[in-house]
This record gives structure tokens, sequence and C-alpha cells, in this order.
């Protein structure tokens, strides 16, 4: 049966408070943390923030932290700018991108955890090695069977206008861990993030492997765990609407049948 | 687009997924037809009740009815046990249970329906 409470070890404890000594704006980060080096069960951390020398942004934050206040904080991030989805994680509660996400926007202590539902690696990085297994599967490249043009496969603007809400994702995973689906049946279920990319190239006028694409879907775990509760097209930081993706390949489906 | 799939055969997946929202669709009326139905013999007599559920185009609709309702009961409660029931055993059990239970109910319902109907 589907397990609704945390394991013994994995029940967070209280853990240390780092206090900013002579800060006039102060907001305290609360930061899961957890190394696999120790056999302890994970700990809240709590930073307070002098915010009158932080960015605006959450990652901002964190960054000062592992900067200037406990260089062993462990998350990941590169662009700082909401393209490459590296800082994904749980704040306030819900999945969000750290880069984009202002500290002005959350009332109270900022409570930053890693996605849910994922085997944690260090503190804020979660495994992401089945997701990317998962985007694998859905063979996200274009594939052709006719004989190739002399130049570039050419696509209509109107077709193409058909691929806008879908290229866009940065395979953040914020949609995927937000799903409770996905939660209860992540090794089965494809996920909201992966079915966005098999629909983004199901939608694409110049494959020619619909059919073998769609085969690939049909089965009871894959595609249709999706119960369109909806909490991917909310938690997507990019504004993108994976449900409606996901939709539109079950629409597909009906329509071969 | 590129590829056509019009020839390929249905699959479990789908047409589950297709009665699914088929049977959805048509509880819609049929949900209406029995409570008005309910409510035009609440407070009536026995033999009243059995006259008109032993109308053909009564009985039809019920018996309709009966089969949405069954079709829909199991693809629901399948839904839940792939989703909550892990574990092969446990997991079939429960599958194989919730078929003999809608099985159960939806003949006998029918049974009862009929039996109005007919008079047997």
């Amino acid at each position: 049966m589907v397990q609704l409470s945390l394991p013994k070890n994995s029940v967070p404890t209280e853990g240390k408070t780092f206090k900013a000594e002579g800060a006039k704006r102060v907001k305290r980060f609360r930061i899961y943390r957890w190394s696999p080096d120790d056999s302890q069960n994970p700990r809240i951390d709590t930073y307070e923030v002098d915010l009158d020398k932080c960015g605006p942004m959450v990652l901002d934050a964190l960054i000062k932290i592992k900067n200037e206040i406990d260089q062993t904080l462990t998350f990941r991030r590169s662009c700082r700018e909401g393209i490459c989805g590296s800082c994904a994680m749980n704040i306030d509660g819900a999945n969000t991108l750290a880069c984009t996400k202002g500290i002005d926007e959350i009332g109270g202590d900022v409570k930053i955890y890693p996605l849910p539902h994922m085997p944690v690696v260090k503190d804020l990085v979660p495994d992401l090695t089945n997701f990317y297994a998962q985007h694998a599967y859905v063979q996200p490249w274009l594939q052709t069977k006719g004989e190739e043009p002399k130049k570039e496969w050419t696509q209509s603007p109107a077709d193409r206008e058909k691929l806008d809400g879908l290229y866009e994702c940065i395979l953040c995973a914020c949609c995927s861990t937000s799903c409770p689906s996905y939660w209860w049946n992540g090794d089965r279920y494809l996920g909201p993030a992966a079915l966005l990319q098999a629909y983004r190239w199901l939608a694409d006028s110049r494959d020619q492997q619909t059919n073998e694409r769609l085969d690939r879907l049909e089965d009871p775990f894959k595609l249709y765990r999706c119960h369109t509760i909806m909490n991917c097209a909310k938690a997507c930081p990019k504004g993108l609407n994976p449900a409606k993706a996901i939709a539109e390949i079950k629409q597909m489906m009906v329509d071969r049948a | 687009m590129a590829a056509s799939a019009s020839n390929s055969p249905v699959k479990a997946a789908t047409r589950a997924f297709s009665i699914q929202r088929k049977s959805a669709l048509a509880l819609i009326p049929l949900a209406l037809f029995l409570i008005a139905l309910i409510l035009a013999l609440s407070g009536t007599d026995y033999e009243t009740a059995r006259h008109y559920l032993g109308n053909p185009i009564v009985s039809l609709l019920v018996i309709v009815t009966i089969l949405a309702t069954v079709a829909h009961m199991r693809i629901g409660m399948n839904e839940v046990i792939e989703d909550y029931v892990h574990g092969s055993f446990l997991h079939v059990l429960a599958k194989t249970v919730n078929i003999l239970f809608c099985v159960a109910v939806g003949l006998g319902s029918i049974y009862a329906a009929l039996k109005i109907l007919i008079g047997f």
C-alpha cells in the first residue's frame, strides 16, 4: 500500500540556528539538511539573513548563506535567471525555482525543502536519475521515415505555433514532483514533464513516428495515471500546462482507437 | 500530423479511459432520469411503483443506467486500486474483488429490473 507517513529515519529534527548579529532587516530561512555521510535524521537548520546585504531572490539568499554563513549547505544552481532549471526546490510549500522566487513574496520564515518525494542526494539536491530516464523514454528528438531533405525539415508558421507552450519546458521537475500520481507511482507513471515532452514531439508536424510514440505510451501507468489534478500547471515556473498536453495525448489515443 | 494511427488496435488502457468518459457523460442524463423516477414514485404504493417500473421504456432506461453505473464504478475503483494498492498479491486480489462485486451488483440489479418487466 502507499505509505502516507515518513519513515522514522526520515522525520526531520530541529537543527542549528545561525544568528545575524547587528542586522536590522532580518529574514529567517529554515532549510532542510541531510547528509549521506552520517546516519543522522534530516534536520531543519535556521539561518538569519540580513536583507540589506542580500539580493532579492531566494537563490541570492542561499548563495549568501553558502558563501558567508555555512559552506556545507548543498544545492544546485547555474543560470540564476530561470532558464536552466537547476535550482528547483520546494519553497514556502510549493515547487519553484529559487532564482525566480522573490524573498518578498514570502510572509514569515522562508521554508526550503528539496523537491518532494524524490530520493535526496544531499540537502536540497534530489536524485533525478529516474526523472531523466523517463524523459529519455519518450525519445525527445525528431524522428522521420522519409528521405532527408537537402536543406532542413521545414514547417509552416501555423504548425510551429502548435509547439508554443511545449518547447519552453526546462526540465526542472517542479511539475512531476508536485504530482500526487507521480508520488505514488513515480516508477511507472512517466509524470507531467516527460509527457509534456512526449506531446511536444507528437504535436510536431515534421515528426513521422506518431503511431510508434503513442504505442510507447499505451499503458495503464505510463500515461493514464494522470487524473487532471493540475498541480503540475500550478507549479510550473515557466507557466506551462502539462495537464493540457497529457489530455491532448489521451485525445490522440482515443482518436486512433 | 505526419503519421496516421487509424489502423491501430484498441488497447485496454485507452478502452478503459474511453468507456469511463463515455459512461460519465451518459450518466448525466441517466442520473437525472433516475432522480426524477425516484421522486415520481415516492409516496406511491407497491403496485403503482411496480406498474411504472414495468413500463418497457422505463425498464430499458433503468437497465442502461445500471450498465453505465456498473461500468463506471468498476473502472473508477480500478483506478483507485492502480493508484494506491501496490504489491502484486494485494493488487490482483483487489482488482478481482472489484470485478466480482461489480458483476454481482450489475447482474442482481438487471435481474430485478427484468423480473419486474417480464414478471417471471
